[in-house]
C-alpha cells in the first residue's frame, strides 16, 4: 500500500512537472538571483520556487565484481525530482528519489557499503529530503556588510555532517566513504547560527536526529528513536568559494532499528573550493578526512578511517574529474547474495578490515541542450585495490574478488531538466546562493 | 564590531576544527593478536593437552563440532573465498587422526553455525543461516556416515536465520530450541519446535528475547537457560515445576558484567549433586581469525530470584567461545578463539577465594585461584589457530579451528 502510494505520488509529480514544462520555459518560478551568504534579497516577500529533475542512464562494467566474474549492467540511477520554495523567512527543500524502483539490486560500485548492500550502492529512500526552514537575521550592519543569521530547520534530510551528497558531485560512482562522510535521510531538527561579512562567514549547526538508517526505500523510521543521536558541524568560509568544516556525530545503533547494535562516533574534516571564472571555466577541489568508531559498552571496538581528494576542471564544453580515496571498510558476513550483508555485525564480530584504495577519473561533455533538457554524456574509469588491513583476515579480498585489482568502466548520459540545487544537505543559514545549480557541479 | 567579531568567530571555528579533528575522546583497544598467558600470573602450571590428530579443512571456515560414537560432524561458516558455509563435514574419529569421509551440502545455506545429534542418535540437526534462508535442517542418521535429509523446516519465524539450534528432551519429548537472528526492525527470537515427528516440526512457543541477540540456550532438568546478550542470562521453568515448553515461566534474569551473553553451561557435579554454578560465555567484539574478547562468568544460581555473579576467568587479548564439560572430573573446556583452548577446574565453591584472588570488583578470579589446569595455545604457526567449538567425549577432546579444521586431543586429568 505504501509502495503503491509512493509510486502514485512519484508519477503524479512527474506528470505535473512535465505539464509545467510545457507551459513555461523551465520548472522555475523565479530567477535564481545571487545572494551572498546572509544577505537579503530585495524581494524577500516574493514567493520563489524551483523545480528540477535528473537521472542518469549508465552502463557499468565491473571487472571483476566478485569471484573473478565480470558484470556488465545497464541501469537508470539517481532519478530525482527536486524542488525548493522560499517565501519570506520560510524555505522548503524537497527531493524525491526513485531508486527504489530502478535500483533494487543496487548499483555496481566497488568497495561501497551501507544499508545492507556491499560492493553495490544501495537505493536511496523515496522521500530523500523534505526540510522546512525558518531564517532570521538577528543583526545587520549594512555599511560593513556584517550579518548575524539564525535558522531553525526540521524534517527529513541530510544531517549537517561531513561533505556534500556524492550525487551532486562531479563523478557518478560514489566514493567508498559515503557512510563515513555523510549521514543521510534522517528525521531531524537543526539549529544554526551564522556570522557573515561579505563573502566570508562562520557557521555552526547542531541537530538531533534518529540514529536508525533507513531499512528500505519505502520504509519509514522508528519514530520512538527521534532525537536519539546528534551531530554538529562548524563551517568557515574565509574566502568566496573556499570553505573548511569540521563535523562530529554520535549515531546510536544505526544498523539495527530496534537498537542494540554498535553506536557510531563519526568525525569529518574537510576543505572545499569551488569557483567559476568570469569566462565560465569551473574549478572544484575537495579534500576530506573521516573516521567512524564503532562503539559498544562505551569502548571503541572497530575504527575505520578515510581520506579522500577529488577535483573537477571545466574547460569549454568538457569537464575533467578525478578522485582518489583511501578508505577502510569493516567486513561483515555476506548473505547468499554476495552483494548483500546483514544489518549489524552478527555476534559483534567482523571478518576483517579492508583498505580500499580507489582512483577514479571521468570526463563529461559536451552537453546537448534544448529548451527543456540538458543531456550530458560521460565516461568514468575506476581502479580499486582492496587489501586486508590486518593479517590474518577471514575476509581475504584477493580470494573473494579473484584478482588484486578491480576495474570499473562506466559510460552514461545524465539528463536534467529544470533547476537543481548544486549542493544538498545545507539548510537555513547555509542554504545560500550556491545551492542553485552552478555549471561546475552539474557539469556532467 | 564586524572585523573583530569575524576574527573571533574564525578563531573559534578553527579551534573547534582542531579539537574535532585531533581529539581522541574514546578509548580504543587495538586488536591484540597474541593473548597473554594468564596462568603465569597465578603461578599455576597448566599442562598442554596431548595432541592426537588433526583433520585439515582449508576450503571452508569450520564452525561447530558434534561427536557421537566414532563419527564427528563439523559445520562451516560464511564465505571463505567463494565457498560458502553450506557444508557439514563428516569424520571418522575412531582413530587418533580424524579422517574426512563425506560431507553434506545444505542447499542455500550461507552458514551452518550449529550442528547437534539427538540423544538417541537418530537425528542430526543443523542451524541454517542467512537472512532469507533461515531454517532448521533435520537429517536421519540411520547411517551415521550418510545423513539423509528429512526436512528443512522454515517459517516466518525462522526466515531471518537460525543462529543456533539446541535439541533437547523435556518430559520425554524432543524439542529444538532455535535462536533466531534479528534484522533491522525485527527483534531476535527463540522459537521452540516439537520434533516428535521430525518430518513435520511444530512450533510450540515463540519468545521475543535478547538485545540485540538471543544467541543460545542450555536445557537441563526442565530448566531453560537463555543467552540474551546485553539483557543477560535468563532462567525459565519449562517443565521443572509449574512451567512448560508451551508456557515457559521466567524464574530469573541476570545481566552479567559486560553483558554480551553468548552461551551457557549449567554444571551438575556428580560427586555431590551440587547444582549451584552456571558458566556464562561472553562474546565481545572481535575480528574473526585475528582478535577476540570476552570472559567466562560464573553465576551462582542457588536462588533463581537473586542470581549472582561470583567469579570470572579472563585471558587478556582473547575471548571465549563455546563450552564443553567433563562433569565427572569437574573440568570445563572452553574454546578460546585466538587463545586456543583453556581447561578449568570448576569443582568446589567457586565463590570463595582469598582477597588476593579477587578482581577489583570483588569477584573471584579463577586464574588467580590457579584453576586453569590445561590448555592448548592458539595462534600458533603450525598448530591450532582460532578455536570455535569444543566437545569432550569419552576421554577425548575434539576442537574445531575455524582456519585449519578438526583437532583431537587427549582429555585432561585432574
Amino acid at each position: 500500500m505504501q509502495r503503491a502510494s509512493a509510486r502514485l505520488a512519484m508519477q503524479a509529480i512527474s506528470i505535473a512537472c512535465i505539464a509545467f514544462q510545457s507551459r513555461i520555459a523551465a520548472c522555475q518560478g523565479a530567477p535564481a538571483h545571487q545572494t551572498h551568504a546572509g544577505a537579503t534579497a530585495s524581494d524577500t516577500n516574493a514567493f520563489h520556487w524551483n523545480v528540477g529533475a535528473m537521472g542518469n542512464g549508465v552502463l557499468t562494467r565491473a571487472s571483476p565484481a566478485v569471484a573473478s566474474r565480470t558484470y556488465t549492467e545497464l541501469q537508470f540511477v539517481q532519478p530525482v525530482l527536486m524542488t525548493d520554495f522560499r517565501w519570506r523567512t520560510l524555505s522548503f527543500y524537497g527531493a524525491l528519489n526513485g531508486e527504489g524502483y530502478t535500483l533494487k539490486r543496487g548499483e555496481l560500485n566497488a568497495g561501497i557499503f551501507g544499508e545492507g548492500y556491499v560492493d553495490r550502492r544501495h537505493p536511496h529512500t523515496f522521500v530523500h529530503e523534505a526540510m522546512l526552514t525558518w531564517n532570521s537575521e538577528l543583526f545587520t550592519n549594512a555599511s560593513s556588510q556584517t550579518h548575524v543569521n539564525f535558522s531553525l530547520a526540521a524534517g527529513r534530510g541530510f544531517v549537517p555532517f561531513g561533505s556534500d551528497d556524492p550525487m551532486m558531485r562531479p563523478l557518478e560512482k560514489y566514493p567508498v566513504n559515503h557512510h563515513h562522510s555523510q549521514i543521510i535521510e534522517r528525521q531531524q531538527g537543526i539549529v544554526a547560527l551564522q556570522i557573515a561579512r561579505g563573502d566570508r562567514f562562520a557557521a555552526i549547526e547542531f541537530t538531533r536526529f534518529n540514529g536508525d538508517e533507513p531499512i528500505g526505500p519505502f520504509k519509514g523510521p522508528r519514530w520512538s528513536r527521534t532525537g536519539d543521536s546528534w551531530s554538529t558541524r562548524l563551517t568557515l568560509q574565509p574566502l568566496d568559494g573556499f570553505e573548511i568544516s569540521a563535523s562530529r556525530a554520535q549515531v546510536l545503533s544505526p544498523e539495527l532499528q530496534q537498537g542494540g547494535a554498535f553506536d557510531h562516533a563519526q568525525r569529518n574534516v574537510l576543505a572545499r573550493f569551488e569557483k567559476t571564472t568570469a569566462s565560465g571555466a569551473t574549478r572544484y577541489l575537495l579534500a576530506e578526512w573521516a573516521r567512524t568508531d564503532e562503539i559498544t559498552n562505551h569502548r571503541t571496538a572497530f575504527m575505520d578511517n578515510s581520506a579522500l581528494v577529488e577535483g573537477a576542471y571545466g574547460w569549454r564544453w568538457l569537464q575533467l574529474s578525478a578522485r582518489f580515496e583511501d578508505t577502510d571498510r569493516s567486513e561483515q558476513t555476506r548473505l547468499r547474495d554476495p552483494f548483500r550483508e546483514p544489518l549489524g555485525h552478527v555476534d559483534f564480530q567482523i571478518l576483517g578490515v579492508t583498505q580500499w584504495k580507489v582512483a577514479t577519473v571521468g570526463i563529461a561533455g559536451p552537453s546537448l541542450t534544448n529548451r527543456f533538457l540538458h543531456a550530458t554524456p560521460f565516461v568514468e574509469v575506476g581502479r580499486a585495490v582492496p587489501t586486508a588491513r590486518h593479517e590474518p583476515s577471514a575476509f581475504e579480498p584477493i580470494l573473494f574478488y579473484g584478482k588484486p585489482t578491480l576495474w570499473s568502466f562506466t559510460a552514461g548520459l545524465r539528463l536534467q531538466t529544470g533547476t537543481m540545487r548544486a549542493r544538498m544537505g545545507r539548510y537555513g543559514v547555509l542554504a545560500n546562493s550556491n545551492n542553485i545549480m552552478s555549471s561546475t557541479m552539474k557539469g556532467m | 564590531m564586524s572585523k573583530k567579531l569575524f576574527r573571533t568567530a574564525s578563531l573559534l571555528t578553527i579551534g573547534a576544527f582542531l579539537v574535532v579533528g585531533c581529539s581522541e575522546p574514546l578509548p580504543y583497544e587495538a586488536p591484540v593478536v597474541m593473548p597473554v598467558d594468564s596462568s603465569a600470573i597465578a603461578g599455576a602450571s597448566p599442562v598442554d593437552l596431548t595432541l592426537l590428530g588433526h583433520g585439515l579443512v582449508q576450503d571452508r571456515y569450520s564452525g561447530e563440532v558434534w561427536v557421537r560414537g566414532s563419527t564427528a560432524y563439523t559445520s562451516t561458516w560464511n564465505f571463505r573465498g567463494i565457498n560458502g558455509g553450506d557444508a557439514i563435514k563428516i569424520w571418522d574419529v575412531s582413530g587418533n587422526q580424524p579422517v574426512l569421509v563425506d560431507s553434506v551440502i545444505v542447499a542455500n545455506a550461507g552458514t551452518t553455525g550449529d550442528v547437534q545429534v539427538s540423544d538417541d542418535g537418530n537425528l542430526l540437526a543443523v542451524a541454517v543461516e542467512p537472512t532469507g534462508y533461515g531454517a532448521l535442517a533435520l537429517y536421519s542418521l540411520a547411517n551415521p556416515r550418510k545423513p539423509q535429509l528429512i526436512t528443512r523446516y522454515s517459517s516466518q519465524n525462522l526466515i531471518s536465520g537460525v543462529h543456533t539450534a539446541e535439541i533437547s528432551r523435556v518430559g520425554g519429548v524432543l524439542y529444538a530450541f532455535c535462536s533466531i537472528d534479528p534484522a533491522s526492525g525485527v527483534p531476535a527470537k527463540l522459537v521452540i519446535l516439537n520434533l516428535t515427528n521430525p518430518a513435520t516440526p511444530v512450533e510450540v512457543t515463540v519468545l521475543t528475547l535478547g538485545a540485540p541477540f538471543q544467541h543460545d540456550v542450555f536445557v537441563r532438568n526442565g530448566l531453560l537457560f537463555t543467552a540474551e546478550w546485553n539483557n543477560g542470562v535468563g532462567i525459565w521453568d519449562i517443565g521443572a515445576t509449574s512451567g512448560s515448553v508451551a508456557a515457559p515461566k521466567r524464574l530469573g534474569l541476570l545481566k552479567t558484567i559486560g553483558g554480551q551473553v553468548h552461551n551457557i553451561y549449567w554444571y551438575i557435579d556428580p560427586t555431590n549433586n551440587s547444582k549451584r554454578f552456571a558458566f556464562i560465555g561472553e562474546e565481545g567484539p572481535g575480528q574473526i581469525g585475528f582478535s577476540s574478547a570476552g570472559n567466562i562468568h560464573v553465576v551462582d544460581i542457588s536462588d533463581f530470584s537473586a542470581l549472582k555473579e561470583v567469579a570470572v576467568y579472563s585471558v587478556a587479548g582473547a575471548g571465549v567461545h563455546n563450552f564443553s564439560m567433563d562433569e565427572d572430573k569437574g573440568l570445563l573446556y572452553a574454546a578460546y578463539y585466538n587463545a586456543g583452548i583453556r581447561v578449568l577446574d570448576v569443582r568446589g565453591d567457586l565463590g570463595v577465594c582469598s582477597a588476593g584472588q579477587k578482581t577489583a570488583d570483588g569477584r573471584c578470579d579463577l586464574a588467580l585461584m590457579g584453576r586453569e589446569k590445561a590448555r592448548v595455545l592458539g595462534n600458533t604457526d603450525l598448530g591450532i589457530d582460532y578455536v570455535w567449538g569444543v566437545q569432550y567425549v569419552n576421554g577425548s577432546l575434539y576442537a574445531t579451528d575455524m582456519i585449519t579444521g578438526l583437532w583431537k586431543y587427549q582429555g585432561a586429568t585432574r
